[in-house]
């Protein structure tokens, strides 16, 4: 056989088996790690936005189907589980730093995640969009693997809750520091834990690249909003439709 | 092995008990108040704030967390080819979730704010 033959025999096998997207999968978000670093962390160069714009960009280029994808990326795909249980680990460490903020962390938290639910849901119905696409989009501050569950539960489409807790977050990520500086706010507990509130882990992952206080407060704002939204969702949502 | 071992038994109890209860919960929201009640008694069964079971879990925890951009890719993946899903309505979602995020970010922080002024809390902003 030769050359070309084999390549291509190769690449049919490779395109096939999990581990080529796997390893795709992690090569993109280090690259994308890379590039951000290399802007000096402009919120711009979001890497969840730019590692999955290359995946989609190499899966057109081959003509690789997304089941053929999520073969071989499921397994980073279900480390989502177990991170959001882990979330538990800093919520725990920072026991003594939510004690020393107790209230403004309990109002913020309050404020912040009613505001989510109602404004999304609100604004979707004066609009005029049907029920189930109002729904899919109360929880999409919390944080995927809890946002896709509530979703599924009050009858909303997950897959759209997906997407819309990605937009959320990667639109939170890059607007929260001009934001944030536009309005002359010094206070980084506060700016990471707005964050962490609104746009859950990749607003978290962003809040670490400005700042440590930042990152851990927005990392408890993840956490707390996570539980708190799949406490009240299904309420708010009965008030409102 | 153990400390993934604890995270994945909590996530599972989770999933058991949200199914047979019915509960309107995420596994993963209840997976996260079992862990947290694991560490406490861990520590206070071992009379400290760092037990070993809990430094096994930690450490666990921290290479899942700081990792966590990667575990949205494949979700973003599919929500890129997913995106006659908010075809009939992409005007109004693009509205709703640019409207929505700005003013959660602008209340939350405000919120905070107000309440560490009102109740003057100490360490806000000056963290450990």
């Amino acid at each position: 056989m030769d050359t070309s033959g084999r390549v291509f025999e190769l690449w049919v096998y490779l395109s096939t088996s999990p581990l080529l997207w796997l390893t795709v999968t992690i090569g993109a978000y280090i690259t994308a790690q890379r590039l951000a670093a290399w802007s000096g962390f402009n919120p711009i160069v979001n890497p969840v936005l730019i590692s999955v714009a290359l995946v989609v960009l190499i899966l057109t280029a081959t003509g690789t189907s997304y089941s053929t994808y999520f073969d071989g990326a499921q397994f980073v795909h279900f480390a989502l589980g177990p991170a959001t249980v882990a979330l538990a680990v800093p919520l725990y460490r920072n026991r003594t730093l939510i004690r020393q903020n107790f209230v403004p962390v309990i109002v913020a938290l309050f404020a912040g995640s009613l505001t989510a639910i109602v404004c999304a849901t609100g604004v979707a119905l004066l609009l005029g969009a049907p029920d189930s696409v109002a729904i899919s989009l109360a929880p999409k501050s919390a944080t995927a693997g809890i946002a896709v569950g509530i979703s599924q539960q009050l009858g909303g489409d997950p897959a759209l809750t997906a997407l819309l807790v990605i937009f959320t977050g990667v639109l939170g990520a890059i607007i929260v520091t001009p934001l944030m500086n536009l309005l002359r706010i010094k206070n980084y507990a506060a700016r990471g834990f707005a964050a962490g509130l609104t746009s859950h882990g990749i607003g978290t992952a962003r809040a670490f690249q400005v700042n440590e206080i930042a990152g851990t407060f927005s990392g408890l704002a993840m956490a707390l909003n996570g539980i708190l939204t799949s406490a009240i969702a299904a309420i708010v949502l009965g008030l409102l439709l | 092995m153990e400390g993934l071992f604890v995270i994945l038994v909590c996530q599972l109890i989770g999933e058991i008990v949200v199914r047979t209860l019915d509960l309107s919960m995420p596994a993963p929201a209840l997976g996260i108040m079992l862990l947290l009640a694991y560490l406490w008694f861990a520590d206070w069964r071992a009379g400290s704030e760092d037990s070993p079971a809990h430094t096994r879990i930690s450490g666990v925890a921290d290479t899942l967390l700081k990792n966590l951009g990667v575990l949205f890719v494949p979700l973003g993946v599919g929500v890129m080819q997913n995106y006659r899903l908010i075809y009939d309505y992409a005007g109004t979602i693009i509205v709703v979730v640019v409207v929505s995020t700005i003013v959660t970010l602008m209340v939350t922080v405000g919120a905070f704010l107000l309440a560490s002024r009102l109740f003057g809390a100490e360490g806000a902003g000056n963290g450990h």
